[in-house]
């Protein structure tokens, strides 16, 4: 059991979870008021984290990082493609 | 993890033990339903561009505690769904099965809460026709949670295929492990198309 | 007439209905674009503005509507009896299967019929009829378009599990076209939404209610009609099909007997996967 458990992909899940707990305070934590900063400079942080996060579900635990090459890479894209769009909402429109 | 199967196609000197994962067809699948979340995401951020007031506003009525709960459920039971593959692999069906069981309850949690969310909002006069941003919160977190359901089914066939596994030997690519990694590859899909709306929607920026 | 004439007319059909699945894409999909009805005003436009529109391409509508309702409606029809009857030859032998997809394709072939019919009614009276009431048909086309999505979710749910099934062995449908499938009908919830909103991306022209369901049913039958042009040349000379392979009698227990995976595998990649 235990050898089952040390392996990487619960490295990641813990990785996973403190950054959801982080995101968490940097927007509802603060005593709720969350981060003062520009709505727009928060929206970066939150999409950009939620994708890092999207990446190693991606990567670890759906095994993609020993998938074929161009597999891994499509969905790279993806990640990148549309954490893009989403973040230049902000700035842009 | 345990590589190489018979379905292996090297693609290059070196990627010998590269794989797809499951089947070939399940991450068309995944691609697909993910292209299209990504199509309602991108929709989403633009309304919520041209309409910053009303959206920051609306999310006020948001608690950002049950978004909070939902991903780590949904993350853990992830995980577990993780352990379940490696066991099955291993050829530990029974501790494989008690794995995806605990995924299951994870996930089943995840959407009875959703109930207690929808029904707190809807006593409180928050409907779909509000206004915009919760036309794309129901909408959104609707068509996940039917994702999710379905996901339950998946979870619980998972269960079936490893059972049918044979025990405690080291398991080869046969059918049912293939079906087996199809299974957990949706269910990873859920989770992490719920890491977005998590994002999107609890997250108050 | 000799036996063998009346089997060489079955088979050529045969072939030929695989090809209506792509002359339906390409008539039914050029006749709507030519009508002019895309892409489509919002459901919240004032029914004056509405009808001088309808007014000013209503031949457009009629010419597109004949083409829709000449091709659109009958190949649809075909092609979808040739996908049952293929589906039942070389995927899985079930019976309920094959009648589920043979009463959904005439559903949709009717439910195509009707939004021909109407769409040129409204147009033919466009310019006599009260604005609101040209409106109120304007939303029917649409709504017979999207909203009886459910049967069609149960066709490409039932095609999936067909393929997939232990029966099935590639010869002419490839598993990666069940997931297809599942994903065209996973994504007929959308249709619901049409009825509650006026305008937005939820609403009966919205970017996701009317373009993703209607976008992916036509992509759907498309990957699928070409899959069945391709996959001719592994049959047309007469192959195992389904009703010729022994059901597995044996749970999925231990290797299976009798088909290895580098079978299915030679399979595949005889049918260009």
């Amino acid at each position: 059991m235990r050898e089952l458990v040390y392996q990487r992909a619960t490295v990641i899940f813990a990785l996973l979870v403190m950054i959801t707990g982080y995101s968490f305070w940097l927007t509802a934590g603060h005593g709720g008021a969350g981060l003062h900063e520009a709505r727009s400079i928060v929206w970066t942080q939150v999409i950009f984290l939620a994708f890092l996060k999207v990446r190693w579900v991606l990567l670890d635990f759906m095994e993609l990082r020993s998938a074929p090459t161009k597999l891994r890479l499509l969905f790279e894209a993806w990640v990148i493609g549309v954490a893009a769009c989403l973040i230049l909402t902000t700035w842009l429109v | 993890m345990v590589a190489s199967e018979a379905i292996s196609r090297p693609t290059a000197v070196g990627t010998a033990m590269r794989r797809v994962p499951g089947e070939p067809g399940i991450w068309i699948f995944v691609l697909l339903d993910m292209t299209i979340f990504a199509e309602m995401f991108g929709i989403f951020a633009w309304y919520r561009a041209e309409n910053s007031e009303l959206f920051r506003a609306s999310q006020g009525a948001v608690n950002p505690l049950y978004g909070l709960i939902y991903t780590l459920l949904l993350l853990s039971s992830s995980w577990c769904v993780v352990m379940a593959v490696s066991a099955a692999r291993k050829g530990s069906t029974a501790l494989s099965s008690e794995f995806v069981l605990w995924g299951l309850g994870f996930g089943a949690a995840f959407a009875v809460i959703k109930f207690f969310e929808y029904a707190g909002k809807f006593s409180a006069g928050i409907t779909p026709l509000t206004n915009e941003f919760f036309m794309f919160y129901f909408v959104m977190t609707v068509v996940h949670l039917l994702h999710a359901s379905v996901g339950l089914g998946v979870l619980l066939y998972m269960r079936k295929q490893i059972l049918a596994l044979p025990q405690r030997a080291p398991v080869d690519s046969s059918r049912g492990m293939r079906m087996i990694e199809v299974s957990a590859i949706y269910w990873h899909m859920v989770d992490l198309l719920w890491i977005v709306l998590f994002a999107l929607f609890y997250l108050k920026g | 007439m000799r036996p063998d004439e009346n089997l060489g007319l079955d088979r050529r059909l045969e072939q030929l209905g695989a090809w209506s699945g792509i002359a339906w894409v390409v008539i039914c999909g050029g006749g709507f674009g030519a009508t002019g009805l895309l892409p489509v005003w919002a459901a919240s436009t004032k029914p004056a503005a509405l009808a001088a529109h309808l007014s000013d391409i209503k031949y457009q509508i009629l010419i597109g509507m004949a083409v829709v309702l000449f091709g659109g409606v009958t190949f649809l029809m075909t092609w979808s009896l040739t996908m049952g009857y293929q589906i039942k030859k070389y995927a899985n032998p079930s019976p309920l299967v094959f009648y589920v997809i043979v009463f959904v394709g005439l559903i949709g072939a009717i439910d195509g019929m009707i939004e021909g019919v109407i769409a040129s009614a409204m147009a033919f009276r466009v310019d006599t009829l009260p604005p609101d009431t040209t409106q109120l048909i304007f939303d029917l086309i649409w709504f017979l378009f999207l909203i009886p999505w459910a049967p069609f979710m149960l066709c490409q749910l039932l095609a999936g599990f067909a393929i997939l099934s232990e029966q099935n062995t590639g010869v002419m449908f490839p598993r990666w076209l069940a997931y297809v499938s599942f994903w065209a009908g996973a994504l007929e919830v959308f249709c619901t939404s049409s009825v509650f909103y006026y305008h937005g991306p939820f609403s009966y022209n919205g970017l996701v209610t009317f373009w993703v369901p209607g976008a992916s049913y036509f992509i759907w039958v498309l990957v699928f009609a070409v899959v069945q042009v391709r996959g001719w040349k592994n049959v047309k000379d007469g192959v195992p099909t389904s009703a010729d392979v022994e059901p597995d009698v044996a749970p999925a227990v231990g290797p299976r007997v009798g088909r290895t995976d580098a079978d299915r595998v030679r399979v595949e990649a005889s049918v260009g996967i």
